[in-house]
């Protein structure tokens, strides 16, 4: 897998994967690729990442904070409590 | 000027796939945060203007100039909000929620659950909430958070409105004809709105009268 561009937006990639979520990356076309929930066999989330963000730091930050409040990981939480 | 978090919720027809993705980042919106959640693709934007509404507006605007403002459902956060809602959004315990729910804490009489989505789960209208704060002096609600969400509430309203239209025009207009006979019928001028996202309805010529036709009925033109 190639790196993001930027590296704010790659440390989050990177954090993603380390919290199981899958990456596939774009062929073509402005879209650097997607990140996927754990929980995403049929739905779940699915986060595109711009090749050329305006503002890589905001993405970044906005990112790692969809990540990091994923409805599905919560669901999953509350029905193993 | 602020800075303004909100969403554009799209409708079924949209799916997150190659296409969309050029569509996006190749215009003004590209700083958005294009996601789906559960099939149903979002729209996340950060954006600077002088009010909440500014900013839904810019963002419509740019997502005519790409054919997609039909497309969208709407705007959230939306003005209907749960229990746990309000907590995670005043960022309060449900505990906490709960007491001014119930008249343990506050002035009381907090508003009514405005529906049920399933017996005993009912739901608010957060702008109605968010207002039974600011009258209470609670929690720092400011009136500027209690218009905006009226606001994006009024906004919504709009676009289902005309999402249920395109759905279904036949069965929309036979709703749109019950409520032209009870409120507007005297009037003269038709209660329907003559567009959608993607332009205005082809009025014929004006009448000359402050008034034009177009689809058998007569529309209030201008002023």
């Amino acid at each position: 897998m190639s790196r993001h561009p930027s590296p704010e937006l790659n440390a989050v990639v990177e954090y993603a994967i380390a919290q199981g979520w899958r990456v596939i990356q774009s062929k073509k076309g402005h879209a650097w690729g997607r990140v996927l929930c754990p929980h995403n066999e049929r739905n779940g989330c699915i986060h595109s990442v711009n090749s050329t963000p305006r503002n890589p730091g905001s993405d970044a930050r906005r990112l790692r904070r969809l990540i990091d409040n994923c409805p599905h990981q919560q669901t999953e939480e509350n029905n193993d409590e | 000027m602020s800075d303004f978090e909100f969403s554009i919720v799209f409708c079924d027809e949209v799916n997150l796939d190659d296409n969309l993705e050029d569509q996006i980042y190749g215009s003004s919106c590209s700083d958005c945060q294009l996601s789906s959640v559960d099939g149903r693709v979002i729209l996340m934007f950060e954006r600077r203007a002088a009010t909440l509404v500014d900013a839904v507006f810019q963002v419509l605007y740019e997502l005519k100039e790409i054919g997609l403002a039909p497309k969208v459902l709407c705007v959230d956060p939306c003005d209907l909000v749960s229990q746990i809602q309000i907590s995670k959004r005043l960022d309060k315990t449900r505990q906490q929620i709960h007491q001014y729910i119930c008249g343990q804490r506050g002035p009381g009489n907090f508003p009514k659950p405005i529906r049920y989505i399933e017996e005993r789960k009912p739901v608010w209208s957060w702008s109605g909430v968010l207002r039974w704060f600011l009258d209470g002096k609670l929690l720092g609600v400011d009136s500027g958070s209690v218009g905006s969400a009226k606001d994006i509430g009024m906004i919504n309203g709009f676009l289902a409105n005309l999402h249920n239209r395109s759905i279904d025009r036949a069965r929309f207009s036979k709703i749109e004809d019950r409520f032209h006979d009870l409120v507007w019928h005297e009037t003269g001028f038709s209660a329907r709105i003559p567009w959608d996202l993607s332009g205005p309805v082809d009025l014929s010529p004006n009448r000359g009268d402050g008034a034009a036709e177009a689809n058998g009925y007569t529309w209030a033109v201008g002023a």
